[in-house]
């Protein structure tokens, strides 16, 4: 019997209630508890700096009347790098690997960057349907170029996110499958995908990480652009 | 018996802007009881420091 590989993605129901709704508010309800200290002490200060390093890297290309959009990158990259990171630990679910998820946050996202750019600088915001210095000849197969490109960017935020993901885990799962059904015999074999395995573990606290800083700095770029 | 969630991905939707809205929400109220400094924050307190 061939098992199904994509059952790791099925939502796991617990009498009746998915353990989605637990998996995706998780983050939300861990991190940034309050605290009883005002006085800041060391798990304070790496918040602190953390964001300060985050916020000024992704917010400094922008300018200052776009600086309100910094609580919801922040609070979205570390809700995205909590679930990921979340989803690496064993017998857990990956909640941003489900497109219902990663297209709920881009499309809406995307659409409020672009709506934004219509609404305060319309014609800027259609200038970018032509890249300066096109050739005339070329112009009509530009623009449509240009706004099939500008259409699909929802589209390419959420199943990158959700692809990587998908992809990392399937690996990891395939490979977690060879090191169990390998025969004694054959336990060179085994030691060496056991080994592949724990690189490819802290690859994909690499992906994890990584994806989730490249889906808020593509929306940040996104921004730039129209705002 | 009727299922308690017969759209997984409206549910998924729901609650991924929610948890984004409350994380939102404690990012700003981190934002203002800590405001970020130039340096390295607040001068320790008197002894015994709690860490």
């Amino acid at each position: 019997m061939i098992p199904n590989l994509f059952e790791i993605f099925a939502t796991p129901y617990l009498l009746k209630v998915p353990l989605m709704w637990l998996a995706v508010m998780a983050p939300a309800m861990i991190i940034f508890s309050p605290s009883q200290h005002l006085v800041t002490g060391r798990y304070i200060l790496l918040k602190k700096w953390t964001m300060k390093q985050f916020i000024k890297q992704i917010m400094s290309p922008l300018p200052t009347h776009g600086y309100k959009w910094a609580a919801l990158f922040t609070a979205l990259m570390i809700t995205l790098t909590s679930i990921n990171m979340i989803s690496l630990l064993p017998h857990t679910f990956t909640p941003t690997a489900q497109l219902a998820l990663t297209m709920a946050l881009a499309f809406p996202l995307w659409l409020a960057t672009v709506v934004i750019g219509l609404l305060k600088k319309t014609t800027r915001s259609l200038a970018h349907f032509l890249p300066e210095g096109s050739p005339t000849p070329l112009i009509p197969a530009l623009v449509v170029v240009e706004t099939i490109s500008l259409l699909i960017r929802p589209m390419a935020l959420g199943v990158r996110l959700a692809a990587n993901l998908t992809a990392g885990h399937l690996l990891l799962q395939l490979m977690a499958l060879a090191v169990i059904h390998l025969p004694t015999p054959m336990w060179p074999a085994t030691v060496a995908v056991a080994t592949t395995l724990m690189l490819l573990t802290i690859l994909e606290v690499a992906v994890g990480l990584i994806q989730a800083y490249v889906f808020v700095l593509l929306l940040s770029l996104y921004l730039q652009e129209n705002i | 018996m009727p299922q308690l969630n017969p759209a997984p991905w409206l549910s998924t939707m729901v609650l991924v802007w929610l948890s984004l809205g409350v994380m939102h929400q404690k990012v700003k109220l981190f934002q203002n009881i800590y405001p970020t400094t130039m340096c390295c924050g607040a001068p320790r307190p008197p002894w015994p420091w709690p860490w």
